[in-house]
């Protein structure tokens, strides 16, 4: 993909924060817009209509919730969350709220442009597009059509539920997807008592398609988020 | 006798329900006073005087109470002679001089057929000095228990007359068969049972109708008072006396019991308490031994109540609604003042004794720490304590057993607080030393290759070199204070664990995707049973066990060694284990290393923070675990830790 062109809103209040993401930024061809508050971050990715959104939580001004709603109200375009440890509550409520995934202090620059790339391919297969009906990852295949998995060419039975699973990881592979996510998606509701359920089908899932599930390659938690399955090769 | 002692001196006063002893006793408590003499107030008692009204056996107790908070010592002593006992109880406590009141004028035939407490003691006194004062009468106690004295007990005469008439019906069927002695056995074996049930005072007017019973019925000519022959007046006078006299005994031999038996109970039941508060910890858990106790013994409804930060009292403890049926507000005040005078008030004593709750204050040695407020269960027991007068002070001992419980509990929570205080503040010395020294180490090496960066005309290999030591140093203070971070929560309690059960190997896969770096070169064995139970874990900080765990194992081994990671499900927990094969732990690293700042004895050259592995042990401990380090067979260190399958309570 050509990133040349490519327009990123920072919204971040910290100066060496900014500086460090337009110097990696420009770098790599995006075009960079700055905003130091919450409000004029709204109002630029109302006038100027960016590709994606970084956002930094703990702004000066409104939080950075409020800013994910704001943006949310009119527009799909990625938001990616910055934020400092142990604000995983924060996280996981702005996850929610609509961002499509996080990334906390410090994080290197590869980090970083995994992350865009990610949120950028999501946005090229927006819903309306058709689904590509086969994902995959390493030696991990599955067809979605057909509800059809191998793992190294060989065919995995999946129970309805795991497949349901597995396929709402594949729809956001790449990207964080939180347990509440999950369980509405797969159980119909956030049903935090099912959290377990939710935690014993991601460890029988990891049985039959990691080769190690106490080192996953393809199925990975992030902890105290949710979960992120490996990106589409 | 001169009213100033000498210091050494140790004083006794004799204590008894007359209304003079209050004077007498606040005359030698001022001897006492004036002389930093020690002094004993005794309250003797023998089966005779078990007899007096209830009334005067309470002023008696209500005297003995007098004496202890004029700061005697108290005592109560039992037994057959009262002059004895006092002799024998100030031998044994080195008493000085003995003090009595002036006895009481009694009817002239008692003084003749009896001897008068005083007039027993003084010819066993021998060396020890008796004073004999003669108080003037105190007007105070005369109402202090304004509970009528005990009425003729109907009930008791009514049982009488039913032996009285069950023997003379025996008498009637024997007559026809038997001699007439043997029918005097009959109602001589009549009145002593009915002195053993129901008292003297029935068992002397059974001895009175037997004898008139026997002249009416049995006696020639029969059916009439006269007597034929005159030797039958003797058995009459014979046959009364000798009832008279059996009865006399057996009910005095029945109180005497009663009163053993009362005793030992009260001593049972101050030991039962003694015995439960020992084992009791917390305020809360104290009282309810208290009441519960209480409430048994004394079949009672008990309430403790407990003074807020402004002294007001509230329920702590027991059913509020039992013990206050109506007018709460006006009884809580009465709570209050007997909270406030620290003093007994409510029923039965001079204040409001018509309040159907009797509340007892809590003392301790510097205030009162609360009040217990008993109702008796049965309320026209109008007899609650009185039948027993000593129970009033047993009520009170156990009353002090209580408050010295309590406040033992409070010392313990203050010096134990304190030690709290001194051993954070040696932390945070300690802490501020390490970490000022920790976190400045990575920021000079980031600053230096910066500062040289900046400079420029550096070959680009060394410009490389550079920012590679730009970005592990920062790493390492992300890391740093990431633990510090957890730790400081930790140590605050601020941090809530968010436990969810889920699979162990969920925790170690992240741990071991997060540390891929630094494992890339090392085998990694992971052994985790298909079977493990899942448990319930607060994930990040779980997390955090293991990476600090492994991130020790790659720091103090050879690049390139093993480490493995292993568990396996134990009765009602998990064991877990990283292990290495390094140089293992010295004996003193074995103790130290966990705690805070601690680092091995062979740690000088690679570099840690101290911080790992205690925190390590407090997120183990706050899931309900422990954790322990051991060296290996074979060599090399293992950290062991367990994890409960059950959430601990909150």
């Amino acid at each position: 993909m050509s990133r040349t062109g490519w327009v990123v809103l920072v919204i971040e209040d910290e100066v060496p924060i900014r500086r460090f993401l337009k110097a990696a930024l420009e770098g790599q061809g995006f075009k960079l817009l700055e905003a130091r508050t919450g409000t004029q971050g709204l109002s630029l990715a109302a006038s100027h209509n960016p590709d994606i959104i970084l956002l930094d939580l703990g702004l000066p001004d409104v939080d950075g919730l409020e800013v994910i709603k704001g943006v949310r109200a009119w527009t799909r375009t990625p938001i990616i969350i910055i934020s400092a440890r142990g604000q995983d509550a924060d996280k996981i409520a702005g996850l929610d709220a609509g961002a499509d995934d996080y990334l906390t202090k410090p994080f290197s620059v590869e980090e970083l442009a995994a992350r865009m790339r990610v949120a950028i391919r999501h946005l090229s297969q927006s819903p309306l597009a058709k689904e590509e009906p086969v994902f995959q990852t390493g030696e991990l295949k599955v067809d979605l059509a057909r509800r059809l998995v191998w793992v190294a060419g060989e065919e995995v039975h999946l129970t309805p539920i795991e497949f349901k699973l597995l396929a709402a990881l594949v729809r956001h592979s790449g990207k964080v997807v939180t347990q509440g996510q999950l369980l509405r998606q797969v159980w119909g509701q956030a049903a935090e008592e099912q959290a377990h359920y939710l935690r014993n089908y991601i460890h029988m899932l990891r049985h039959k398609l990691e080769a190690d599930p106490a080192r996953p390659v393809y199925l990975r938690t992030d902890p105290g988020v949710g979960y992120r399955l490996k990106c589409r090769d | 006798m001169d009213a100033s002692g000498n210091p050494g001196e140790r004083l006794l006063v004799c204590v008894g329900p007359s209304p003079a002893s209050p004077a007498l006793i606040r005359t030698v408590a001022d001897m006492a006073a004036a002389s930093g003499a020690e002094w004993y107030a005794v309250y003797a008692e023998n089966p005779r005087m078990l007899r007096l009204p209830d009334a005067e056996r309470t002023r008696a107790v209500y005297n003995l109470r007098l004496a202890e908070k004029l700061g005697a010592e108290t005592v109560t002593l039992r037994g057959r002679s009262i002059g004895e006992e006092i002799v024998n109880f100030a031998r044994q406590r080195h008493i000085t001089r003995i003090i009595a009141g002036k006895p009481t004028p009694r009817p002239r035939w008692r003084e003749i057929l009896s001897r008068s407490p005083l007039e027993e003691l003084l010819p066993l006194s021998g060396d020890l000095k008796v004073y004999v004062l003669s108080g003037k009468e105190a007007a105070l106690p005369e109402a202090a228990v304004p509970v009528e004295p005990k009425r003729l007990r109907w009930s008791g005469h009514e049982e009488g007359l039913l032996y009285l008439i069950l023997a003379t019906a025996i008498c009637f069927l024997m007559y026809p068969y038997f001699d007439l002695p043997n029918l005097i056995m009959v109602f001589l074996l009549e009145v002593m049972v009915t002195a053993v049930q129901c008292g003297r005072g029935p068992a002397i007017l059974n001895s009175l109708l037997s004898v008139l019973i026997f002249d009416f019925c049995f006696v020639p000519p029969r059916w009439s008072f006269t007597v034929e022959e005159a030797k039958y007046l003797v058995t009459f006078v014979v046959m009364f006396l000798v009832a008279g006299v059996i009865g006399h005994l057996a009910a005095l031999i029945k109180r005497q019991a009663e009163a053993a038996r009362l005793h030992e109970r009260q001593t049972a039941a101050m030991y039962a308490l003694s015995r439960q508060l020992a084992g009791t910890r917390g305020a809360v858990e104290i009282l309810q031994v208290a009441v519960e106790q209480i409430s048994q013994i004394f079949e009672c409804q008990a309430v403790a109540l407990l003074p807020d930060d402004k002294g007001r009292l509230h329920p702590a403890v027991g059913v509020l609604s039992a013990v206050f049926q109506k007018d709460m507000v006006k009884e809580l005040g009465l709570a209050q003042w007997a909270y406030e005078a620290g003093r007994m008030a409510g029923w039965g004593t001079p204040n409001h004794p018509d309040s159907p709750i009797l509340y007892v204050p809590l003392p301790a040695t510097a205030a009162i720490l609360g009040i217990l407020a008993l109702r008796p269960k049965d309320p026209e027991a109008e007899n609650w304590l009185l039948p027993e007068q000593l129970r009033l002070r047993l009520l009170e001992s156990l009353a002090k057993q209580v408050a010295l419980a309590l406040a033992v509990e409070g010392l313990q929570k203050a010096a134990l607080s304190a030690q709290v205080a001194a051993e954070s503040e040696r932390l945070r010395t300690s802490l501020l030393s390490s970490v000022t020294h920790d976190l400045q180490t990575p920021l000079a090496a980031i600053v230096g290759s910066a500062s040289s960066l900046l400079q420029g005309q550096l070959a680009a290999p060394v410009a490389r070199e550079m920012l590679t030591n730009i970005y592990d140093e920062a790493e390492r203070l992300s890391r740093l204070i990431n633990n510090l971070l957890n730790m400081a929560k930790l140590e605050s309690g601020s941090l809530k664990l968010h436990e969810e059960l889920q699979p162990l190997e969920e925790v170690v896969g992240a741990a071991l995707n997060r540390l891929e770096k630094q494992l890339s070169a090392r085998p990694v064995e992971v052994s985790l049973p298909p079977d493990l139970p899942m448990v319930p874990l607060d994930g990040a900080l779980a997390e955090q066990i293991f990476i600090n765990l492994l991130e020790n194992a790659c720091r103090y081994t050879p690049p390139g060694s093993p480490i493995l990671i292993a568990a396996r499900a134990q009765e009602d927990h998990l064991e877990v284990e990283v292990a290495d094969r390094g140089p293992g732990f010295s004996p003193e690293d074995l103790a130290k290393i966990f705690e805070m700042y601690y680092r091995g004895t062979r740690a000088q050259e690679a570099r840690g923070y101290g911080l790992g592995l205690a925190i390590c042990r407090a997120v183990v401990e706050a899931h309900g675990g422990r954790i322990w380090a051991e060296n290996r067979e074979g060599g090399g260190a293992a950290m062991r830790f367990t994890l409960p399958l059950t959430a601990p309570e909150k």
